[in-house]
């Protein structure tokens, strides 16, 4: 399950990850990893806010304390795992994990989860809510069309350094993606974000939508749960297009075509 | 039905919370306040604690180096921890809190009756700051900063592992890692407690206050100031959240920057950054309950955090509790 964890970390895993996770398990293990990569989902356990419970009862956490908690994690499943004390035992595997879906007994998915460290806790959350989602990059599906867009940086944030990158839609801009600045003019465009800084949220600056950049992506698949309606599979910043200005972006229209104007 | 003896607590406090910060009309002083008083017994060096514009400050003599530093030109004196002084109408002692280099629990006594302020405090040891020590008392003033059931640290050795397993994985790729982290005390534990794993180097800021923690005798390994230029191949980078919107990060080269807080230990704190590690400089839920208990006070008063769910589970508990506002 940690090895799974470790795979689904960050997003669509790359095939050469998938690659070597295969090599790592079991073959059994690995067909279930595939299965979940492709979108298939396990038998639900018990919906996030009945695992919740189950865990409240056990930790003897009094609802006013859920309450508290749950103003700061709201996500019902995070919120699960974290109330849960540190691992104890041998972590189960991801068959170990899937086989205590279909057994419906509280007791089992806690003894699980409490041999779980925190990150493969929540996913194993997630898969039992049958709230598990993973951008994979699915042999499955057909072959992908790579592609590159033209996209205006929107929010930077210095850390990273990361930046947001939006496109045009209707009268606005929707953001895209959120990608690492590793173009050789990082510098500059950092001096540039600092001196057209408009707003500021926290570390992030936003800035004036002037710079125009490429990005290239191995494909596209819809996800609505964003605003953009799409997610980019295997994005990455090409270029700094600092010929070009805004109004040369690419419309978010000619990459998600059934998008509403109106957001 | 509250207890004489409690009754007395409540109603003639040794403690009390003015707009500068906690007050002891019998001593005639303040702990960590933010407004300006002729005397200040300050817990450590940290901003937020150790304000400017005090008439005198007092402290430990290991946070008070430190303290100067960042201060400038102070009327400021140390004490030993464990030592007591008679101030007005109590005793006072400092004792380790286990929070950052030199920072204290304040112990006052007044006629048998003794009230502890915690300041920050951290149960479990980290090897470089003086081991937190419960102190027995009536009355515990507890900070709460992580005071939800949610926040359970992992044993600092694990973290340790992680983030040397990041930057091992870094380094491979020829890239720099840098770790943000607070210059005074989160930085110091990092560089003393990664040093076997390759070369580090420092902002600035965090170099000057780790020179004068190497100069206090405190067991820090040799680190390189970054001024200006890409750091060493494969190097760590210890550096302030606030370095990395500054011209200094411009130098950097290419790199990978991770978080180091408690506050890590929430998803949505963790988004946006590179890599996360959930390493805490306070006690966690466990660690707070576990000193509560170890003082043996029969009221604890919270401050700083979680302060009206901490309370009201000691409450549950079978304590006195309120909440300092």
């Amino acid at each position: 399950m940690i090895r799974f964890t470790s795979l689904v970390a960050q997003g669509a895993p790359s095939p050469e990850a998938l690659a070597t996770y295969e090599a790592l398990v079991p073959h059994a293990e690995a067909e279930a990893a595939r299965a979940l990569l492709s979108g298939q989902r396990p038998k639900r356990l018990a919906s996030a806010e009945t695992l919740l419970a189950w865990v409240a009862q056990a930790t003897d956490t009094p609802p006013f304390l859920v309450e508290a908690c749950r103003l700061i994690t709201p996500d019902k499943a995070e919120l699960a795992a974290l109330l849960l004390p540190q691992a104890i035992g041998a972590p189960p595997s991801l068959l170990e994990c899937l086989s205590v879906l279909h057994a419906n007994a509280p007791a089992l998915y806690l003894a699980t989860a409490s041999r779980l460290p925190l990150s493969a806790r929540l996913v194993f959350n997630r898969l039992a809510a049958g709230s598990f989602r993973t951008r994979l990059v699915p042999p499955t599906q057909g072959p992908m069309t790579p592609g590159t867009c033209l996209a205006i940086l929107t929010m930077i944030d210095p850390a990273g350094p990361e930046a947001t990158f939006a496109l045009p839609h209707g009268n606005g801009l929707v953001p895209l993606t959120k990608l690492r600045l590793t173009l050789p003019e990082t510098p500059e465009i950092l001096a540039w974000t600092r001196a057209h800084t408009t707003d500021r949220f926290g570390p992030l600056r936003q800035v004036s939508p002037d710079l125009v950049f490429e990005i290239a992506y191995q494909g596209t698949t819809p996800n609505p749960r964003r605003k953009c309606g799409l997610d980019l599979i295997a994005p990455s910043l090409t270029l700094w297009a600092r010929h070009l200005t805004p109004d040369r972006a690419t419309l978010l229209s000619a990459l998600s075509p059934d998008l509403p104007l109106a957001l | 039905m509250v207890s004489p003896y409690i009754y007395r607590m409540i109603r003639d406090p040794i403690l009390v919370s003015t707009k500068q910060g906690l007050y002891c009309p019998d001593g005639d002083f303040h702990i960590d306040p933010m407004g300006r008083v002729p005397r200040a017994l300050v817990t450590h060096g940290h901003s937020d604690h150790a304000a400017r514009g005090m008439g005198a400050y007092l402290c430990t003599s290991a946070a008070l180096p430190v303290i100067r530093h960042r201060l400038g030109r102070i009327s400021a004196e140390g004490m030993e921890y464990g030592a007591a002084r008679q101030i007005g109408g109590v005793s006072v002692s400092f004792h380790p809190a286990g929070h950052v280099p030199g920072s204290a629990q304040i112990r006052i006594e007044r006629g048998g009756e003794v009230w502890v302020a915690s300041g920050d405090y951290k149960t479990a040891a980290d090897g470089l700051s003086e081991a937190f020590e419960p102190v027995p008392c009536d009355t515990f003033l507890s900070e709460c900063t992580f005071g939800l059931p949610i926040f359970r640290w992992q044993p600092e050795a694990e973290i340790l592992a992680q983030i040397a397993e990041w930057w091992q994985a870094n380094a491979a790729e020829g890239r720099a890692s840098v770790i943000l982290a607070y210059s005074f005390g989160k930085a110091q534990r990092l560089m003393a407690g990664l040093q076997d794993h390759g070369p580090i180097c420092t902002h600035p800021v965090v170099e000057g206050v780790t020179a004068i923690l190497r100069a206090q005798g405190y067991d820090l390994p040799p680190t390189l100031a970054l001024t200006d230029g890409p750091p060493p191949k494969g190097a760590l980078v210890i550096a302030s959240p606030n370095a990395m919107a500054s011209e200094w990060a411009l130098g950097l080269g290419p790199h990978v920057t991770a978080a180091a807080s408690g506050w890590m230990a929430l998803a949505a704190r963790r988004k946006g950054t590179a890599a996360a590690f959930t390493l805490s400089d306070h006690a966690d839920w466990p660690g707070l309950n576990a000193a509560v208990a170890a003082t043996g006070a029969a009221q604890v008063l919270t401050m700083h955090g979680y302060t009206g769910p901490f309370s009201q589970w000691l409450t549950s508990q079978g304590l006195q509790s309120s909440v300092i506002r």
